[in-house]
């Protein structure tokens, strides 16, 4: 088990060869799965790491991997579009990258590398943004927390002896306090008096119960310095080489190995030391061990405090807890040390009431720490990300952003899901789209760029509008001729960067103008205002209509005076080759109303001029080449098309939140998606496939009542099966005889038992305690 | 030998209150190992002076003594390990420790493992080393160790007879009775009774534990007088709640110490006008945080902490408030019942009012307040039954008509309500691995729970909901959530 780069096991097969470029860096999808993981960043050693996890990381053999899957992947894909003709891809390619030649494989090596290579440009500077923003954004917490670490003295003066006792206040998000307890971490050995502190992390798994709690800190206490430092430090970098594209590829495992070979080594001989000197017969989890070890080596090695981190407090059971909290009281006379509890975003006061007994109460001297809003945090990425002239420019499609603010709203506010979700968006972007070197790159002389062009849903859509304006003589140049397709390609790209600048600064004016308005729940956040306003649904909005409402009631000379400021502030007119006009008429005609007699009347009638600004009348997939200039996240067709936001999907969210159950209750009603489809099955036998017999329990199952008698449930199973079908499948091969009743009851018994187990594994059913009957474990239409 | 009547006279000055107890402490254990006993049991409430003056009594008399804080040892393993090494280190024998680690790991093959090979090896420890020297082993807090101690109470009382050690003889602090399995009639029981409320004035005017950090108030007598009043003044205030424990007296001390001298110190007051402190401070005294000990102070201006007790879930994303919900109305509503709540069936409220419009004669656990009930346990199916009806029902985005977003609608909006409404009856939250993840992260947030040790995966699971009614208000207040309507009626 390592912690570098792996994969979740899909069966979206659209990106599976991606466990080849670099899979999301922290697949964050699963809270508890996140959860363990970071587990193994702090203890480095926990032997119960894996019992809760929920998914696994597989490093696969990266030797053995290329020699194999290059070969076999696109065989397989041949086999099943029935190409026989395969020898093209058959050929080594040499681009020596992830990805696949596409347009069927004509497209060059030379393409192929480019496109990888826009691609790790493009993410590098986007992870830029995104660590530098994530790293910035606690440092008050960080440094208050260093504060009281390093420097705790008690307030009042009593000589009744007190634990410090640090209450950092979290989000309600799990992976996000790990997260942010990871960051401490990073900071506190970045600050210089790590070098005389001890710094012990322990997490709930640690905590069930207070031996197992002691034993885990003893061994982080007198494990040697050194190979602390190290394994934090290389943790780090770990945690960002995950992030960072892998150049040398093959190299790096082997040094990874060996590195932790050389870790373990040494903490193995460090243990049996530390049982021949220090423990001198005392059993693991005994606390003397800490207070002798301090003893000896305080001195030497300059120590002058020791913190021990609960990352989460609340999954501790409060007896440990308050045990805890009262051996370590006891021991804090001889070695300083402070406890800091990680909390949900519960009230502190409250929940030490409810948790901590009132003799644990009187022992801790207690500090209060606040983190940030991680819902904030969000929009803050995403407008760093997104809502800035990015080069080469890639705009979000609107039904992406929807589908991705409404997991970060509804179900799932934790950061690191984000980041992984933007970096799919990435990733699946530049893995499929075979003209998004164009982003960059002039058109290749390659013809098939020219035809991929031509195949493009909005470049269809804009030659049906000519042809309905009769325009035949250019629809014809269009289509047989390269260059005017070129060029066209040319002025959208153009129009593009237009329209990007245009939106940034229509969403800065909105914003600007939503702050006049004193009612703040009325509000909505930019990163929403880019989603309104890239589906068309601004200009004839409710929110702008109630916008101009407010601005006749609340304007007052100095809004109008600010609002030129914040304009010349945060808006660009232009960038590079595009020049947004409306936005200079806006602030030109904003300068002159400023004098006006009638303020929000004038403001009015500017404000309408402004939007009556083309771009901004049309959604962003109504345009032309739209396709290479967005990115979607991969379609998926529904059918019929969603009417609620909340049902759409795309690619990108089926891979990182799969719809378990109804892909389980879909598959099991109808197998024909898995097995028997046009794709696999043969072309040349009539015969009538025969369905799994799982299927065909299923189909039973979905008849039954809640509670099902066992004997009426299996007859029912063997009456659904068709026997003369069976007997042509098995009768060539059996020395039974299915027309015996008996040979034949015993089949089918088999068959029973082992699908009701199969079913009981999926938790469709479930045993009554009383045996004779089976019950439903699931509800119909839940 | 045991305590000369001068010697008892001056501890007896020195410790107040505590005369009775410290002569039954000199009847029974003396210097001499013929004469005394060889375990008793020191009892008493908490805090009331127990330890301290055993540890003073043993002190004065001048006899070698262990002292093991039993409250700190997590099994008695360790327990039995301390006694030994604290034992072999008192003595004075050079390298008691590392001998007392040979003999225990060559007979037993490790230190303490059980009581016999704690006797075993004391035994053997104390004939190898000759070691004939009065000793006495005061288990503090016995009662308090994290292992149950009880097995190993009658071996240590039958200590002398069961080895030939003689020298030795135990002191066992408690503060609860005495097991029932062991028989301790023979050993003597020393009660340490709790501290009137005089008394306690009296022990915590002597010790004067605060000072005002300035020499000038130090030195002044005034400040001795001060000290006096501040004390009665605490107890006369808080004994009803703290009784004679007096560490939670000495703790409320020091916690108001400071606040309530600042005007003395600023020179606003004179240190003799302690009447007029006292008024200005009252509403210092009065603040409930003092009893529950749970203030803690915002880092930066250390300041106390003061925020009120907010629902502490507002950031939770909004399908967990919806989960949340769903489990509290499965928690609250009675399970036969859901038709009538959940169902938009008209027949089965005309029924229901039907069956229950009949009078009984006797209150039943329908005619309750289902929220004054403790909530009962539900399967997980029936929560994301619930949950997908209320939140078809309420959420908003699933109920906002297109016309509310967007003006100038040109599309034929009755149709398309017609299409979503068929979508709605088909919406499930249930559908993906998110919601899964999220009743996962409640459960670790401990605002739901489930049925003692069972199987999170396990098809027997039942889940509780463990939100209370205030702040599942706030939830629903906040999602514009009519939860009320949902809740079982009459």
């Amino acid at each position: 088990m390592t912690r570098r780069s792996g994969k979740r096991s899909g069966k979206n097969s659209a990106v599976s060869d991606e466990e080849d470029f670099d899979s999301p860096s922290v697949s964050a999808d699963e809270e508890s799965a996140t959860a363990a993981n970071k587990n193994q960043y702090f203890s480095a050693n926990g032997d119960n790491d894996n019992d809760q996890k929920s998914h696994y990381f597989i490093t696969p053999n990266r030797k053995r991997k290329a020699e194999t899957s290059q070969d076999e992947f696109p065989s397989i894909v041949d086999s099943l579009l029935g190409n026989s003709n395969c020898k093209k891809t058959k050929t080594k390619p040499n681009h020596r990258t992830p990805f696949l030649a596409l347009f069927n494989g004509k497209e060059s090596d030379q393409h192929v590398q480019k496109r990888y290579q826009i691609y790790k440009e493009v993410w590098q500077s986007q992870l830029q943004k995104i660590e530098s923003e994530l790293n910035n954004t606690n440092q008050e917490l960080f440094t208050n927390l260093s504060e009281f670490v390093f420097r705790y003295a008690p307030v009042e003066k009593s000589h009744i002896h007190q634990l410090p006792v640090g209450f950092v206040q979290l989000s309600s998000n799990s992976a996000n306090n790990l997260r942010i307890m990871e960051k401490f971490n990073i900071h506190l050995n970045e600050t210089p008096e790590i070098k005389n502190t001890k710094v012990i992390n322990i997490n709930s798994k640690n905590c069930y119960n207070i031996k197992a709690a002691l034993r885990e800190i003893i061994k982080q206490f007198i494990e040697e310095r050194s190979s602390i430092a190290d394994i934090t430090t290389e943790e780090q970098s770990g945690d960002e080489e995950e992030d960072l594209e892998e150049e040398g590829g093959e190299g790096d495992d082997e040094n990874d190995i060996e590195e932790n070979n050389a870790n373990s080594d040494g903490e193995d001989d460090q243990g049996e030391e530390n049982q021949g000197i220090e423990f001198q017969g005392r059993v693991n989890y005994d606390f003397d061990i800490v207070g002798d070890w301090w003893t000896a080596n305080a001195k030497l090695s300059k120590l002058t405090q020791a913190v021990i981190i609960l990352q989460d407090a609340n999954s501790v059971s409060n007896h440990v807890l308050n045990q805890l909290v009262r051996l370590l009281h006891a021991y804090s006379a001889e070695i300083p040390l402070r406890l800091i509890l990680g909390l949900s975003s519960e009230n502190t006061s409250t929940w030490i009431n409810n948790n901590l007994n009132n003799e644990s109460r009187t022992l801790i001297d207690g500090y209060k720490f606040k983190s940030n809003d991680n819902v904030d945090l969000g929009f803050v990425l995403l407008d760093k990300l997104f809502l800035c002239n990015n080069n080469p420019s890639i705009l979000l499609d609107p039904k992406l952003t929807t589908i991705m603010l409404n997991r970060f709203y509804n179900s799932n506010n934790s950061i690191d899901a984000l980041i992984a979700e933007i970096k799919l968006i990435y990733m699946i972007y530049f893995y499929q789209q075979p003209l998004s070197i164009l982003l960059t790159e002039e058109i290749p002389d390659d013809a098939v760029y020219i035809e991929a062009l031509r195949k493009l849903p909005s470049f269809k859509r804009h030659i049906e509008m000519k042809v309905y304006e009769k325009e035949d003589s250019e629809v014809r140049k269009l289509l047989t001729d390269d260059n005017p397709i070129k060029n066209l390609f040319k002025t959208t790209r153009t129009e593009f960067k237009l329209y990007q600048l245009t939106i940034l600064n229509v969403i800065t004016v909105v914003n600007e103008l939503q702050r006049i308005i004193p009612d703040t729940s009325f509000r909505k956040k930019t990163f929403d205002l880019y989603n309104l306003v890239t589906s068309n649904k601004l200009v004839n909005s409710v929110f702008l209509n109630e916008i101009f409402k407010g601005i006749n009631k609340f304007l007052s000379r100095g809004d109008i005076e600010k609002l030129i400021i914040e304009l010349d502030r945060q808006t660009t007119e232009i960038y590079e080759d595009a020049q947004d006009e409306q936005l200079a008429e806006l602030k030109a005609s904003l300068l002159k109303s400023k004098n006006a007699a009638d303020l929000s009347s004038s403001l009015n009638s500017v404000l309408q001029n402004y939007f009556k600004n083309n771009l901004l009348h049309n959604s962003i997939d109504n345009m032309l080449f739209h396709e290479i200039f967005t990115m979607n996240g991969g379609t998926i067709t529904q059918t019929p098309p969603p009417l609620f936001e909340e049902n759409y999907e795309n690619l990108m969210i089926n891979l990182v939140r799969p719809n378990l159950r109804s892909t389980l209750e879909q598959g099991l009603d109808d197998c024909t998606a898995y097995l028997h489809n046009p794709l696999v099955r043969d072309n040349d036998s009539t015969k009538k496939p025969m369905h799994p017999t799982l299927t065909q329990l299923f189909k039973v199952y979905k008849e039954a009542p809640v509670n099902i008698n066992i004997y009426d449930f299996y007859v029912a199973f063997k009456q659904s099966l068709d026997r003369e079908q069976v007997k042509t499948i098995i009768k060539a091969s059996d020395k039974y005889d299915l027309d015996k009743e008996e040979h034949w009851e015993k089949l089918t018994y088999a068959w029973f038992i082992q699908n009701c187990f199969e079913l009981m594994t999926v938790g469709l059913l479930k045993e009554k305690p009383k045996g004779d009957y089976l019950e439903k474990a699931i509800w119909k239409g839940v | 030998m045991v305590l000369s009547e001068n010697q008892t006279n001056a501890l007896k000055t020195s410790i107040l209150c505590r005369d009775t107890e410290i002569d039954l402490l000199n009847a029974f254990v003396s210097e001499n190992a013929e004469v005394s006993a060889p375990a008793i049991v020191v009892h008493g409430y908490k805090s009331n002076g127990k330890t301290f003056i055993v540890n003073r009594f043993l002190e004065t008399l001048g006899v070698k003594k262990t002292v093991i804080k039993c409250d700190e040892c997590i099994t008695r393993k360790i327990l039995l390990q301390r006694c030994l090494r604290g034992i072999a280190s008192d003595t004075g024998i050079p390298n008691a420790i590392q001998s007392i680690n040979d003999t225990g790991r060559l007979k037993q093959g490790s230190l303490g493992e059980s009581l016999y090979s704690f006797l075993t090896t004391l035994d053997s420890f104390f004939k190898e080393n000759n070691y004939k020297d009065r000793h006495v082993l005061v288990l503090d807090r016995f009662d308090q160790c994290i292992e149950s101690t009880d097995e190993i109470y009658g071996g240590f009382i039958r200590l002398q007879e069961q080895t030939k050690i003689r020298n030795l003889s135990i002191i066992f602090i408690t503060s609860s009775d005495d097991p029932k399995e062991i028989i301790t009639t023979s050993v003597p029981h020393i009660y340490f009774r709790s501290y009137e409320e005089h008394e306690v004035i009296q022990i915590l005017q002597m010790n004067r534990l605060c000072s005002f950090g300035d020499p000038e108030f130090d030195d002044n007598p005034a400040s001795e007088e001060f000290w006096m009043r501040y004390a009665k003044m605490i107890v006369d205030l808080y004994f009803v709640y703290t009784g004679s424990d007096m560490n939670l007296l000495i703790n409320i001390c020091f916690k108001l110490w400071d606040r309530f001298v600042e005007k003395v110190i600023d020179r606003t007051y004179d240190l003799t006008e302690f009447v007029r402190v006292y008024r200005h401070n009252s509403s210092l005294l009065e603040d409930e945080n003092i009893i529950n000990n749970s203030r803690v102070k915002t880092v930066g201006d250390f300041e106390v902490d003061k925020s009120a007790g907010s629902a502490g879930v507002d950031d939770l994303p909004v399908h967990s408030k919806y989960v949340l919900i769903a489990s509290y109305l499965a928690s609250f509503n009675s399970q036969k019942d859901d038709m009538h709540n959940f169902s938009k069936i008209k027949a089965v409220k005309y029924k229901k009012r039907a069956t229950t419009s009949a009078k009984r004669s006797h209150l039943t656990k329908g005619d309750i307040d289902s929220r004054l009930l403790s909530p009962n346990y539900f399967d997980l199916e029936r929560l994301l039954a619930i949950l997908s009806v209320i939140y078809r029902t309420n959420a908003t985005s699933l109920n906002t008509m297109d016309t509310e977003e967007i003006l100038n609608f040109h599309d034929d909006p009755a149709i398309r309500e017609e299409k979503k409404e068929i979508e709605r009856t088909k919406f499930t939250l249930s559908r993906n691995t998110d919601l899964y993840s999220q009743i996962a992260t409640l459960f670790s947030l401990g605002l739901i729970s489930k049925s003692a040790s069972s199987d999170i995966l396990g098809a027997r699971v039942r889940w509780r909901c463990n939100v209370s009614w205030t702040k599942i208000q706030s939830i629903a207040k906040d999602l514009q959530f009519p939860i009320i309507d949902y809740l079982q009626k009459e």
